[in-house]
């Protein structure tokens, strides 16, 4: 109610900086659009909320479930009016995009309400998959927006927007999400699915609030989107095909809530339609068919939660009669399904009225389809309510709450009101409708008793649409066959195959897992090698690959390095674990050895040590370990094709680093003579020794961590080392 | 005697000690390798040190050389604690976590 | 060495004693910690001993705000206390705090003493510090090495477990092999330099951008770095690891480990190496992508959470190469705001798993967290809003993250590689979301069974451990495999008897509530970021 009184007070807005660095502002703004989605929000919400509270306790009786749980479905509910309402207010593309998916968020955990329900859980993923995913690509076209115009506030951005490819193609992002959320062809397989949550939710998500929000978004960013003609073009091809699906499958389907899903999916192809043929006539006509479209189908939703609840029939064909024996709902239905028939004195009537006008507007094909469309409509919506309430009475009825007629009587007193004294309801879509035009709009919406273009139409879409629900039966076979068809070739089955598809995949990467240290290993190496393959590749080699002279007083070095080099290579070839210990001190000393001829005595001197120590401690282990153990590798022969693999990656391994190594290494060096100067301050730093007095005082610091180091590790073994386990 | 001579002998010590770790099954072989791989670098500091006339790269080597004895020293402790839980000690073995 | 020789002349250099001040805290704490751990009384050992390891942090903590703002590099240039070294400061005191509030009662601080135990983590920090902090070569190695080993140890604590010591021995030598990479590398990197110090190669990465040495070497280090990150392909230990180790250690490694690995990344590769930027940045972005598609794709088919927070954090690391290869000081200012975040998203996650693996006998098993959001809403909530912010929702911290990491991407000629966070982040919800159902949409199985009558709690208390063992059985995870393996319901659960650990549901409650104050007013975040990218002046 608030809405309504702020929106006739003319509106209003206010704005807090959120994030000054990105600037970021929340601001909302409650004008004309937002008051149109909003009052459909509040109040169908306020209806919903009544209705569900009869259902719900009922709901879970049927499950033997806690009543404790109803809490969470109105939790999830308020949480979802409130997302909703800051949906349709924010004028900032990132504020509306955190609405967006919150909007996603509680109505996954709406649909998937009935949790020990697999399919229910299922149905809930699938349309959240949908619509944040597609979100996702929302979000893309919104920064790209950003980097391209610096702002995400909506009434800069229109001020600022050009046609441009970049624009096009983030506009033609954000739709996409948009038109997921419609459940537009090809995204609208989510919606039948949906309907496995409880019907208070289907009717207030999936009639006036969740699917309404895609088109809310359309009209908000249709400044954006009149800058591309092609853009506009994209959404009537998606509007009249979602509208002929949908409406061929609510008329081939036998499932109460399903026939309303398919029916809502058609509806909302008529607003996609409207919007893309544009002018002030599309805007004019959207707005007003979603505040129709809203009222009637929450009623009808309603009804089929009504009618499962009495009769516990949940499709046509286990259901009949009802009409004498709950008037009151019979009545309210009927209006409302009269009002999306677009029957006269409905407000339904309006929203054809103007439908075909703008149709008409942009050519006489476009006007032929909508009556074909309406004409559906007008089919599908008969059998729907014929097939409840006439025809011979079947099944047991049970008592059903007052609470679960009312609303429906009330939504289908609206729709006729509306239908008689359409001025309000007309105002509020202008007011709407100039927000997305930006600009003036003329709302015409009265009847006319004369021969016009749209009441020819009109007629003829009744006609028609009477002489495809008559011939019903008749056009049954067909209609299954393209049900059918649309099952096993729709975009339903490329999202199963697509999650199958990923499971599989992560399935199989989870099988090639590498297992085992070694395959870890040689993927963590493998790869390293081929980044400095890479590095190579691409550097030029002017003066690489050039040997140096070998003068004789290096004798002695070569004699190290040769045996350093000789002992290295043993190690692959040995099998005995000590001659493989001792190999590898064998490289150690030399290596030693290496480091005195260098000119690095000190170095030299902690190699030895270092190296006597560990040779020492390893042959001590290697007494401590098992026999066996060591025997068994010393027997073990891997195998071929294992072996093959490790001597293929070392020969390459090998190949490669010598022509790194070659390249890289046989260019001249400076020499500067550095040491000198640092050997001159020694005596300045009170040390005799230039590398006593680098590690006490030039790099005191890196000794002290160090000490910190070996601290670690001692601290390290003793913990691994104490005894007082038992083995 | 030229640089590349050195480094040359170094990388062929670095890329035998890869291998090692690569191909030996017992995990004492492979911490030997390890050790290896880093004496490598150490050869390849040295020898730089040397040519660029700078001191750093030999105190380089010296931090190394300790670092990598603690490190060796972890990975002893590690398998000594191992044997003692009489788990095997082949890293082939090792496979418990395999998700 | 041309800034030591400089400092030499003058005799004794002059030492900032207040920058040095959280490094001192962290020794002084390490070492108070080790004694004190020695004492004989369990009060003291179990009780005192974590609270001074807070205290320690806390005070580590404090220094750092104390010296926000100084930007100067101390003792003798080899390390450089900045915005950027201090926030990534506050970032392993964070995940610190949080893994001593976890371990409280963990049977893996037991088993390895408890002294030790915190000493070798307040040990880890330093290492970390000691890492971000590195304006040197060989302070770079040493912080490397300082941070790894006690993360060795710590992953191998749980010593009854098989698991944890495997755990251990993999990282040793996975990680030495990583390390061996790394000073292979550097040792290129000096080489061509002929310098340690950072100033050193700063001024010569121009000129050798196309040498083959430095090249090689940058190739090198960056496989190395990279390692540590667990970025791919260098990330295979990453799953085993976090499964293997003691979940306290897994969060604090997952957290802090990542955020230093990034920290050094930054320091390096957008320090001195700026100038080579074009050797190393489509190397790191083309990682970036494989990173981000194995992280997510790896992570879909996980059934153990430890696991799938390890490819996840995989993926988590992708998203962060994007905030390093743009080189500005937006990017590494989205990089630093990630890292916040995404230590508090998973922390709040990790504890969850913690509080569930104590109290159910089922492990980091999804099995776990079944029932959930019926009767543990402090368990419950906190989980579902870690795994929404880990994918990215609106409304928690993550979704800012995203955004600033993928508009620091786009902002830079990098707009494909936000695409690819995108996608990325779109395969992502399939396996958060399935932990979220896990807590809200599945029934905990009625305790039944074998094993339902002695309460297995693994990392519960010693007591109950030592009747677990009386019982003939492993306590912990590996009664979780068992249950994992087999496709069907999981027959042996015990939905377990409330273990009070306020500490732990504390940790969760609070990460989770700081997830949500960020995502919803993230701008003090925002600032502390940006001065930390600040602090790289060379940078746009």
């Amino acid at each position: 109610m608030a809405i309504a009184i702020g929106w006739s007070a003319g509106g209003g807005g206010f704005g807090v900086a959120w994030a000054p660095t990105w600037d970021l502002r929340l601001a909302f703004e409650l004008d004309g659009l937002a008051a149109l989605y909003g009052v459909l929000a509040a109040g169908i919400g306020t209806l919903v909320f009544l209705y569900a509270s009869a259902y719900v306790p009922r709901h879970l009786a049927h499950q033997e479930r806690s009543r404790r749980e109803e809490a969470r479905l109105h939790g999830a509910m308020v949480l979802f009016l409130v997302s909703m309402l800051g949906l349709v207010m924010a004028q900032d593309l990132i504020a509306l995009f955190v609405f967006w998916d919150l909007t996603a968020v509680a109505s996954w955990l709406l649909v998937g309400y009935d949790r020990h329900n697999r399919d229910a859980r299922l149905s809930a993923l699938m349309a959240l998959l949908v619509t944040a995913v597609s979100a996702v690509l929302m979000l893309v076209g919104i920064l790209m927006l950003r980097a391209e115009y610096g702002t995400v506030q909506l009434p800069e951005l229109f001020a600022v927007a050009q046609e441009s490819t970049t624009v096009t193609v983030a506009v033609a992002l954000i739709a996409i999400a948009a038109l997921a959320k419609s459940a537009q062809v090809p995204f609208h397989f989510w919606l039948p699915r949906a309907m496995a949550a409880p019907t208070p939710v289907s009717a207030y998500l999936h009639s006036a609030a969740m699917v309404a929000a895609g088109v809310f978004l359309l009209s908000r960013i249709h400044p954006l989107i009149q800058l591309d003609a092609r853009l506009l073009d994209g959404l009537i091809v998606i509007g009249l095909t979602s509208m002929a699906v949908g409406g061929l499958l609510a008329l081939g389907s036998r499932g109460l809530k399903r026939i309303l899903a398919y029916s809502t999916i058609s509806q909302y192809g008529y607003v996609v339609t409207m919007l893309g043929i544009g002018g002030a006539a599309g805007a004019a006509g959207a707005c007003f068919y979603v505040l129709g479209h809203a009222l009637a189908k929450s009623a009808l939703f309603m009804t089929a939660g009504a009618v499962t609840e009495a009769t516990g029939a949940k499709a046509l064909g286990e259901v009949g009669g009802l009409a004498r024996r709950m008037p009151l709902l019979a009545a309210g239905s009927g209006a409302a399904a009269a009002g999306i028939a677009a029957l006269p004195l409905t407000i339904g009537f309006f929203k054809d009225e103007l439908f075909f006008k703008a149709a008409l507007d942009r050519g006489n094909v476009l006007g032929a389809l909508a009556v074909l469309g309406a004409a559906l409509t007008f089919a599908y919506m008969a059998r729907f309510w014929t097939g409840i309430f006439l025809g011979a009475p079947k099944g047991e009825l049970r008592p059903v709450e007052r609470r679960l007629i009312w609303p429906v009587a009330l939504l289908g007193a609206l729709v006729v009101v509306g239908g008689l004294v359409v001025g309000p309801f007309a105002d509020l879509a202008r007011d709407a409708a100039v927000v997305t035009q930006r600009g003036a709009v003329e709302l015409e919406a009265a009847y006319h008793l004369d021969a016009r273009a749209e009441n020819l139409m009109a007629i003829g879409a009744y006609a028609l649409g009477f002489a495809l629900f008559a011939s019903g039966r008749l056009l049954g076979a067909p209609l299954s066959v393209f049900s059918r068809l649309g099952h096993d070739l729709g975009p339903e089955r490329a999202y199963n195959a697509s999650i199958r598809g990923l499971n599989r995949l992560s399935n199989r990467l989870h099988d090639i897992e590498v297992r085992d240290l070694r395959g870890r290993l040689i993927a963590v190496v493998v790869p390293g090698a081929g980044l400095v393959a890479l590095g190579v590749a691409v550097t030029p080699t002017d003066g690489a690959y050039r040997t140096g002279a070998l003068p004789a007083a290096d004798v002695p070095l070569v004699v190290a390095l040769a045996v350093c080099a000789l002992a290295a290579l043993a190690v692959p070839f040995c099998r005995r674990h000590l001659l493989i210990a001792l190999a590898l001190s064998g490289v150690g000393f030399a290596l030693a050895t290496t480091y005195s001829l260098m000119g690095a005595p000190d170095v030299a001197l902690v190699a030895v040590l270092i190296e006597t120590i560990f040779a020492l401690l390893f042959v001590g282990v290697f007494a401590l370990l098992p026999r066996d153990v060591l025997r068994r590798e010393a027997r073990l022969r891997a195998p071929r094709s294992r072996k093959l693999r490790d001597a293929a990656i070392a020969t390459a391994s090998g190949v490669v680093t010598s022509l790194v190594v070659w390249s890289a290494f046989s260019r001249p060096v400076p020499r500067e003579g550095m040491s000198d100067r640092l050997s001159a301050l020694a005596p300045e730093a009170h040390g005799k020794d230039i590398v006593t007095v680098i590690l006490a005082d030039f790099r005191g610091l890196d000794t002290l961590v160090e000490i910190t180091v070996v601290a670690v590790a001692m601290i390290a073994v003793s913990l691994l080392l104490r005894g007082k386990l038992r083995g | 005697m030229d640089l590349i001579w050195y480094l040359i002998v170094s990388a062929l010590i670095f890329c035998i000690g890869a291998g090692g770790v690569l191909t030996r099954r017992n995990p004492l072989v492979v911490l030997l390798c390890l050790e290896l791989m880093l004496n490598a670098a150490n050869l390849a500091l040295v020898a730089f040190a040397r040519a660029h006339g700078d001191m750093g790269g030999q105190i380089f080597a010296l931090m190394v050389m300790v670092v990598a004895a603690c490190e060796v020293a972890v990975g002893l402790g590690l398998v000594v604690a191992i044997y003692r839980r009489r788990l095997p000690i082949d890293v082939d073995e090792l496979r418990e976590l395999q998700g | 060495m041309t800034g030591l020789l400089a400092q030499a002349t003058t005799k004794g250099p002059p030492i900032n004693w207040e920058a040095l001040s959280p490094f001192i805290a962290l020794v002084a704490g390490g070492c108070i910690v080790l004694l004190v751990g020695l004492a004989r009384s369990a009060f003291i050992r179990r009780q005192v001993v974590p609270v001074l390891t807070l205290l320690t942090l806390g005070a580590t903590a404090g220094l750092g705000v104390w010296q926000w703002d100084i930007n100067e590099g101390i003792v003798a240039n080899a390390m450089v206390v900045d915005n950027l070294t201090l926030a990534l400061t506050m970032i392993f005191v964070a995940g610190g705090i949080a893994a001593v509030f976890l371990s409280w009662r963990s049977i893996a601080s037991a088993e390895a003493g408890e002294g030790e135990y915190y000493a070798l983590m307040l040990m880890s920090i330093l290492g970390m510090l000691v890492l971000v902090a590195a304006n040197d070569l060989v302070v770079l190695f040493i912080g490397f090495e300082l941070l790894s080993i006690p993360l060795y140890v710590l992953c191998a604590t749980h010593m009854r477990r098989e698991q944890s010591l495997e755990s251990g021995l993999k990282y040793l030598i996975i990680g030495s092999v990583g390390s061996a990479t790394l000073l292979y590398g550097l040792a290129m990197l000096y080489g061509a330099a002929g310098g340690t110090n950072y100033g050193d190669i700063a001024a010569v990465a121009a000129e050798m951008a196309d040498d083959t040495l430095f090249m090689v070497g940058i190739g090198l280090v960056l496989a190395g770095l990279a390692f540590k990150a667990s970025v791919a392909p260098f990330h295979q230990w990453t799953p085993d690891v976090y499964e293997g180790a003691p979940t306290p250690v897994t969060g604090f490694m997952a957290v802090a480990t990542k955020a230093a690995a990034f920290g050094v990344i930054i320091r390096l590769f957008v320090g001195p190496l700026i100038d080579a930027t074009t050797t190393w940045a489509p190397a790191f972005a083309t990682l970036a992508v494989i990173t981000i598609i194995v992280g997510n794709v790896g992570a879909l088919g996980q059934s153990s959470l430890k696991r799938m927070l390890a490819y996840s954090s995989v993926a988590q690391a992708g998203y962060m190469i994007a905030g390093v290869v743009v080189t500005t000081q937006l990017g590494i200012a989205a990089t630093v705001f990630y890292l916040a975040i995404y230590v508090v998203m998973n922390l709040a996650a990790f504890a969850v798993i913690t509080a569930r693996e104590r109290e159910t006998g089922l492990g980091d098993d999804i099995s776990s967290l079944y029932g959930l959001g019926r009767d543990r809403p402090f368990l419950a909530w906190p989980m579902t809003i870690a795994m929404l912010a880990l994918a990215g929702f609106p409304v928690t911290a993550g979704f800012f993250g995203k955004i600033y990491l993928i508009n620091a991407a786009v902002n830079n000629g990098y707009g494909w590689l936000g695409v690819v966070i995108v996608v990325g982040s779109a395969i992502s919800l399939a396996y958060y979301l399935r932990v979220v159902a896990a807590v809200w949409m599945r029934e905990a199985p009625a305790a039944s069974t074998s094993l339902s009558a002695v309460p297995i709690m693994a990392g519960g208390s010693p007591e109950g451990d030592e009747a677990a063992y009386a019982a003939g059985r492993e306590p912990g995870a590996d009664v979780g495999r068992v249950v994992s393996e087999d496709f069907g319901e999981p027959s042996i659960i015990t939905s377990g008897p409330r273990i009070s650990q306020p500490e732990v549901i504390f940790v969760a409650v609070f990460c989770a509530l700081v997830t949500i104050a960020f995502g919803v007013y993230p701008e003090p975040l925002m600032d502390v970021a940006r001065d930390a990218g600040e602090a790289l002046q060379s940078l746009r």
